[in-house]
């Protein structure tokens, strides 16, 4: 049985490339327009992996990894982190999330498992995706 | 004192004297009353003058036993007989005085009046002395306390008076200076003859040689004196100029016995001269080196300012004007009228006034220019005395509005340029993902999966139209390309075009259309594209933070108010725009939307309502949705180049 990915990005022409990619090498996609969504889908269709948006609407990509992570059931889930962002704002995501996660430092942000800069390249898409699910 | 009665028994010149005596001022305060006189003579001198005087006279003294109130009888008879009856048969409350007594009475009397006398002469010389004393004294008080500085010197160049205002000019006390020769100290920084010394010498040849330069001349009052001025470096401290006259002091033969100096400090005026000069320099300055051309005329109408903006302008040289031509001769006849008829009327402000008015002017070489007129003309005591006017070069005025404009708009387009390659980095990667769609679909033979990716790539094409339509719009300097439109017809347009991008959003566009409104006059791909970015943003504000309520609405609606040709409202139900943003609208580049805008739709559509002559305004309230309205005017705008 394939795979399932969950994309969540409010943007379509994204979910439409990601979704083409993925499918194209043997995945299953399914898609969510915001964070709420994401959440819900997340908890009825049980993804094997979720690309996520960091910018997004009504709930954003920050807001439902935590809820992700902080739920028993949900938190194994491997979520890789979608960012169009670190260009605009000057953030440095790499080195953001690159920091090991550590809950006795008091830093509640949760980390992604991966992440992955738009414009987003399929093979190294691809590549994340595989090493995740291994 | 009570009264005192007296009669006098005897009427011979004693008895006249006695009576002048008693009748003198100073023994008036005797209170003595002569009531009676007494004399077997009817001839005798005194009972005359008592007669004229009403007093009592007889020619038997014992009737003046029977007087009221008597008190003395004075015998003046010199008989002893009488003197001795009197003793013995007066009333016994009444006193008699011989003439032995009487006349030792009178002499005492005749000697405290020569000493009273005396006394009197003498204090009244002692008095007139005060007086003359009182009087120097005050004309020295005067002299002292006059605000005009002055000084005094002896025969032996002494000071010998320095009053107050000398001292104030001088900063010399007079205490130091009194008695001292020291008088030229505070006017020369070596020692050196004044004119009051050389006046004192007579020595005229030096008087003419040391003040020569100092415009000496004699005094036309004082014979002898001589005045001039002067600028005392020394003195003060910003040196003073003074005005000075000193005159001779001459006794009764003519002979010099000192001179009086005095002073007149004119540094004020001096400095105020100056300050004059100053700022009709300053005025002068300020209206040759004007940008404006600043053109003045007098009572007669002859051009006297005529500054290098005038010059510029107009190509005449000051000289070929000034006091030569009026402004009939440099203006077109035709526009001297109006430009007259203006001044007295009031409709380019109040009578007497031009304010911003646009006339053709004329140039030495008979080109025209076109000029924007400012004036007023010049009263004196209800006089007309002249007009000043000010005239600007339309053409360069316009052309600095547009260049200002245009930097603008440049400097905004520079500013989002980074920005842009964002939102073009974005469009390319949709591009490239439709790309990737339309080569899988195709691989797999996946009709409509090709025709997925063939709309991404239309979508991102379109945008990438979007932006440069937007770009073109916005830095260029364009006018409207008028045609006669039906208004609703653009936003049907409109409708089809946002139709499926506002289904993907969830959002329910409905038309408000208004019934017969007419064709109006616009630019058709210019008003598309306003109506198209409210639109859009109005999708946008209802899915912006992916709040789609239950019923999300854009509300097109048209109609037409009085005194406009049409107006579009485009009202949705989404976000709101936050007070700080309200702010930064229209001003700058700027997006809430991040990579995803421009910044560029709602100052395009602003130039876009501008250059129609028409109007773009919003309401708005955070959480419950904005109307932006977009009014354009009835007929084309009238071109203003």
């Amino acid at each position: 049985m394939s795979r399932k990915i969950l994309i969540v990005d409010d943007d379509p022409d994204v979910v439409l490339f990601l979704s083409t990619v993925l499918q194209d090498h043997g995945f299953e996609a399914l898609d969510a327009r915001n964070g709420q969504e994401g959440f819900e889908k997340t908890t009825a269709e049980r993804p094997d992996l979720i690309l996520l948006d960091l910018m997004m609407p009504e709930k954003s990509g920050i807001s439902l990894l935590n809820d992700l992570k902080s739920d028993e059931d949900l938190a194994r889930i491997p979520v890789i982190m979608v960012t169009g962002v670190s260009g605009e704002t000057g953030i440095d995501l790499e080195h953001f999330f690159k920091k090991p996660a550590s809950g006795d430092t008091g830093d509640a942000v949760p980390r992604p498992d991966g992440y992955i800069e738009k414009p987003v390249d399929p093979q190294r898409l691809l590549k994340l995706v595989q090493e995740l699910l291994d | 004192m009570t009264s005192f009665n007296v009669a006098i028994v005897g009427g011979g010149p004693g008895c006249l004297a006695l009576m002048d005596m008693i009748s003198m001022d100073r023994l008036r305060q005797l209170q003595m009353n002569l009531v009676g006189i007494a004399d077997i003579d009817a001839d005798a001198p005194a009972l005359k003058k008592a007669k004229s005087l009403n007093i009592y006279t007889t020619h038997d003294y014992r009737n003046l036993f029977n007087l009221e109130d008597l008190n003395l009888i004075i015998e003046l008879t010199g008989n002893p007989q009488v003197s001795r009856e009197l003793q013995r048969e007066k009333p016994s409350k009444v006193q008699v005085m011989d003439h032995t007594v009487a006349r030792l009475f009178w002499d005492v009397l005749r000697l405290e009046e020569e000493k009273l006398k005396a006394q009197q002469e003498g204090e009244e010389r002692l008095e007139a002395e005060r007086e003359a004393r009182r009087q120097r004294k005050t004309a020295e008080g005067i002299l002292h306390g006059t605000p005009i500085p002055m000084f005094v010197l002896n025969r032996d160049h002494k000071i010998v008076f320095w009053n107050k205002a000398v001292e104030n000019l001088t900063g010399f006390p007079a205490g130091e200076m009194i008695g001292t020769n020291r008088h030229w100290e505070p006017f020369f920084p070596q020692k050196r003859q004044i004119l009051a010394d050389l006046i004192i010498d007579g020595d005229l040849e030096k008087i003419r040689e040391l003040y020569r330069e100092m415009h000496l001349r004699r005094s036309p009052i004082v014979e002898g004196a001589f005045e001039a001025e002067h600028y005392f470096a020394h003195l003060g401290k910003n040196g003073t100029y003074l005005y000075f006259n000193a005159a001779p002091i001459k006794d009764d033969s003519g002979a010099v016995q000192g001179a009086i100096v005095t002073y007149q400090d004119f540094s004020e005026r001096v400095r105020m001269t100056e300050e004059i000069r100053r700022r009709e320099a300053f005025v002068q300055n300020l209206i040759e080196n004007s940008i404006d051309g600043i053109i003045a005329t007098d009572a007669r109408g002859k051009i006297v300012i005529f500054n290098r903006g005038a010059t510029r302008m107009l190509g005449y040289g000051p000289e070929e004007i000034l006091g030569k031509m009026k402004y009939q001769e440099i203006l077109s006849r035709g526009t001297a009228k109006v430009v007259r008829t203006a001044f007295y009327g009031s409709e380019y402000g109040p009578p007497g006034k031009i304010i911003d008015m646009e006339i053709e002017g004329r140039k030495k070489d008979g080109d025209s220019i076109p000029l924007r007129f400012s004036g007023t003309l010049l009263y004196e005591k209800g006089q007309e005395v002249g007009s000043v006017v000010f005239i600007q070069d339309l053409r360069e005025i316009h052309r600095l509005q547009k260049e200002k404009e245009q930097a603008q708009r440049m400097a905004a387009i520079g500013r989002t340029v980074a920005g842009l390659a964002h939102y073009i980095k974005n469009i390319l990667n949709g591009l490239r993902g439709g790309a990737y769609v339309i080569d899988s679909a195709m691989s797999k033979q996946d009709l409509d999966l090709t025709k997925k990716g063939w709309d991404m790539v239309e979508r991102n094409i379109d945008q990438i139209s979007n932006i440069v339509t937007d770009m073109l719009i916005y830095s260029s300097d364009r006018k409207p390309r008028y045609e006669r439109i039906d208004p609703n017809e653009i936003v049907t347009g409109i409708l089809e075009l946002m139709q499926d991008r506002a289904g993907l959003s969830r959002v329910v566009l409905v038309p408000e259309l208004g019934k017969g409104l007419g064709k109006v006059a616009m630019d058709r791909t210019a008003v598309h594209r306003a109506l198209l970015n409210l639109v859009s943003n109005a999708i946008d504000a209802c899915t912006l933070e992916g709040i789609v309520k239950g019923n999300a609405l854009v509300r097109i609606m048209t109609d037409k108010p009085s005194g406009w040709g049409v107006r579009f409202r485009v009202i949705d139900n989404g976000t709101g725009i936050e007070r700080e943003t309200r702010e930064k609208l229209f001003k700058d580049f700027y997006t809430t939307k991040g990579y995803k805008g421009t910044g560029l739709g709602l100052p395009v559509t602003q130039k876009i309502a501008k250059e129609h002559g028409g109007d773009l305004s919003f309401e708005t309230e955070p959480g419950k949705g904005t109307t932006f309205t977009l009014l354009l005017p009835e007929g084309e705008p009238r071109s203003d180049d």
